[in-house]
């Protein structure tokens, strides 16, 4: 029997009323807080969308003892934290960095993937003990560990029948969740929705406000940007020292700058806006459109005299992107002081050539009569030494017809008279002109010639055969005593081309000199060594020469691989090719005349 | 004995060729520049000139022209001598009425000889 029945029966009647009393309480502040937060339905065009939420949470979050929330948005597969109050600055940043993906499974057994995935709400009274808690990321845990709530609480919002995003209520320490508690929660949620919704279909003027400010602010500072880049551009334009001019994506002139103004002697607002035929019609510019044709082809550097004492060189670049042309920018580069000192430059080399002929042909006789016993007889050391200087005065004589031919060709008046000739025979002429160095030399000499003969070529003969004797000439030259020398000529009957191969067992051309091989006065190393006497001026006329023709020339170093004497593998000779358009006619040689 | 007259401004040159000419038995007459050279063709009337093309004063051209337009001296075989090597003057020079075009750095003494006595025949 109880020692003290109605001792403990008060007892227990106090607590009961005290705990009735409490609830009491508890139930009043809810209350309480209800009647305020439906205040915030009404809607208010002074307030974002932050300001409601933080109310509500200034109201009834204090009330529930919640003491942090967190908005999330929905966005396609992702949560991301959208308003946040009562929670750290590393929280938020973390989520913002490292939004929530509803397809990881570790997610979906947390409240807030439940709440966007079930749309349900979802409670986790302690989350330490939630078996979930485990599969998610360590950074996650490490986030909310740094937080200090125990319990979560997530709603969905749902606005228009679609899940706009999650409401979270975080709690400092853990919560039983009584059926009051989850409604009261959910009711705070669903305001949280309406209010939402409001602001998102009222676009609530103060967010609207922000955000066309925001945006306003933007598209200043890209006006700004753009307007500074433009000058940037029209400075750079204005004071370029090239003439441009810029002709639109419908072949009318756009832009012309005032260097460009200069070498046509216009002002550009006369012009601006005219096609290129229209400009066509000017007589400044006649020749300029002439040249350009009708479609502003693309031009690279090319030479065009626009008016006496003006000579530039014109590029036409496109401008714009594949999908979108935007125009064509023409540029004129002032050449006018080059091309003077060039031409100055091959005067006088011309004239002091032509000069050096006249002693060079007094020495030559002179030795020549010394040697033929005009001035009396001589020693045979004598006559040995008269005829080195000799053959050393042929070498000066050839290098100064060498050094005209190039003046010559640099001033455009190289080739001279076209007609119909027979190739073959201009190559066996070459052959011939070499017979006594290649019986010295005891060289073999093959030529091959096509089955059936070639029909005549319009060639210049006298400079067809300086070609091919030049090269001839290397080929010999380079070859050692006893070695092969292979010439071929054949017809190719698809290109109309004839094609020629001069193939030689020598030296060979040193790989990485062969770029340089057809530039004026070069010499590869191991030529040098062979014969210091080159001109190096041999092969920049061959192919001028070919080229002048409108053929090809180009070569092949090794041609073969052959075992020496001693049983090892060298690399040897060299092979030239050169082609001849075997047409009766051809335009541009024409020209030339 | 042939007469042959020298036209050649160069002085070394001109001597080279008069020696090698003394040697073979001519009679030698010289002209240093075009107006010499015409008047003493008119004078002499040699039986072969030897025509040097780049002379002051008028060219040797126009002195092979001059020559050949006149009746009394078109006659008279001309070699030239010169070191314009060009096809185009080649072909002018022979054009005129040249019997011969020889190249100086490229030919001999003996070689301009030879030439001589091949047109004289």
């Amino acid at each position: 029997m109880d020692k003290n029945p109605s001792g403990k029966i008060k007892k227990e009647k106090r607590i009961l009323k005290k705990q009735k009393k409490d609830k009491l309480n508890i139930d009043k502040d809810q209350l309480d807080a209800i009647y305020q937060i439906s205040q915030l339905l009404s809607f208010n065009v002074d307030k974002s969308l932050q300001d409601v939420a933080t109310e509500l949470f200034n109201t009834l979050g204090k009330a529930l003892g919640s003491y942090a929330f967190a908005i999330w948005k929905a966005d396609g597969n992702f949560l991301r934290i959208f308003i946040v109050n009562g929670l750290g600055k590393d929280y938020y940043n973390y989520f913002i960095k490292n939004p929530i993906s509803l397809l990881d499974p570790a997610i979906s057994n947390t409240a807030l993937g439940r709440a966007a995935i079930a749309r349900q709400p979802a409670f986790v009274p302690n989350l330490w003990e939630y078996p979930g808690i485990r599969s998610l990321p360590r950074s996650i845990i490490e986030a909310v560990q740094k937080e200090s709530f125990n319990s979560v609480a997530s709603f969905p919002l749902i606005i228009e029948e679609k899940l706009f995003g999650v409401l979270n209520f975080y709690f400092l320490k853990t919560q039983k969740y009584p059926p009051s508690e989850k409604y009261i929660l959910q009711a705070a949620a669903n305001i949280m929705s309406i209010a939402i919704g409001n602001a998102r279909y009222l676009q609530t003027p103060k967010d609207t406000q922000a955000a066309l400010l925001n945006i306003l602010e933007d598209t200043e500072t890209a006006k700004n940007k753009s307007e500074e880049e433009q000058r940037k551009t029209e400075i750079i334009i204005t004071n370029f020292s090239d003439g441009l001019l810029f002709f639109n994506a419908e072949n009318k002139l756009f832009l012309i700058n005032p260097q460009a103004e200069i070498f046509f002697g216009v002002q550009g607002k006369n012009i601006i806006g005219k096609s290129i035929s229209e400009l066509g019609n000017l007589p400044v510019f006649a020749p300029f459109v002439n040249f350009l044709g009708k479609d502003l082809k693309i031009i690279f550097r090319k030479e065009f005299s626009v008016k006496e004492n003006l000579t530039v060189e014109l590029s036409v670049i496109s401008m714009g992107t594949d999908e979108k042309k935007l125009g064509n920018l023409v540029i004129l580069h002032d050449v006018t002081r080059e091309k003077v000192v060039e031409r100055l430059k091959t005067e006088f080399v011309s004239l002091s050539a032509h000069q050096l002929r006249t002693p060079l042909s007094a020495i030559k006789w002179t030795l020549k009569m010394l040697l033929d016993g005009d001035l009396g007889s001589l020693t045979d050391e004598q006559k040995n030494f008269i005829d080195k200087t000799y053959q050393s005065n042929e070498r000066m004589i050839s290098l100064v017809n060498n050094l005209l031919d190039v003046t010559r060709i640099e001033e455009g008046r190289y080739l001279y008279k076209p007609a119909l000739a027979d190739i073959e025979s201009v190559i066996q002429f070459a052959i011939d002109s070499y017979e006594d160095t290649i019986k010295e030399k005891n060289l073999k000499i093959e030529f091959k010639k096509p089955s059936k003969k070639i029909s005549e070529i319009i060639i210049d003969v006298e400079k067809m055969r300086l070609a091919v004797q030049n090269l001839i000439d290397n080929a010999v030259k380079y070859t050692i005593s006893g070695g092969k020398i292979d010439i071929s000529l054949a017809y190719d009957e698809n290109k109309k081309e004839i094609e020629v191969q001069i193939k030689d067992a020598g030296m060979g051309i040193p790989r990485g000199q062969q770029s340089r091989v057809f530039t004026k006065f070069f010499r590869a190393d191991n030529a040098l060594k062979t014969d210091t006497t080159g001109s190096g001026l041999g092969l920049f006329i061959a192919k001028n020469i070919i080229e002048a023709h409108e053929g090809r020339i180009w070569f092949k170093s090794p041609a073969f691989i052959e075992k020496n004497a001693a049983g090892k593998e060298e690399e040897k000779g060299t092979i030239f090719y050169f082609t001849l358009p075997a047409e009766k006619e051809f335009n541009k040689f024409l020209k030339l005349l | 004995m042939k007469t042959i007259l020298v036209i050649e401004d160069d002085k070394f040159l001109r001597e080279l060729i008069v020696q090698k000419l003394a040697k073979e038995e001519y009679n030698i007459s010289r002209a240093a520049d075009g107006e010499e050279g015409i008047r003493k063709i008119k004078a002499e009337k040699p039986d072969l000139i030897l025509l040097d093309l780049i002379l002051p004063g008028i060219d040797g051209f126009e002195v092979l022209a001059k020559i050949k337009n006149d009746p009394m001296l078109s006659a008279i075989p001309v070699i030239i001598l010169s070191n314009l090597g060009q096809q185009e003057n080649v072909e002018r020079g022979l054009g005129l009425g040249a019997v011969d075009y020889l190249i100086k750095a490229r030919i001999n003494p003996g070689e301009i000889i030879d030439k001589i006595k091949a047109a004289l025949k």
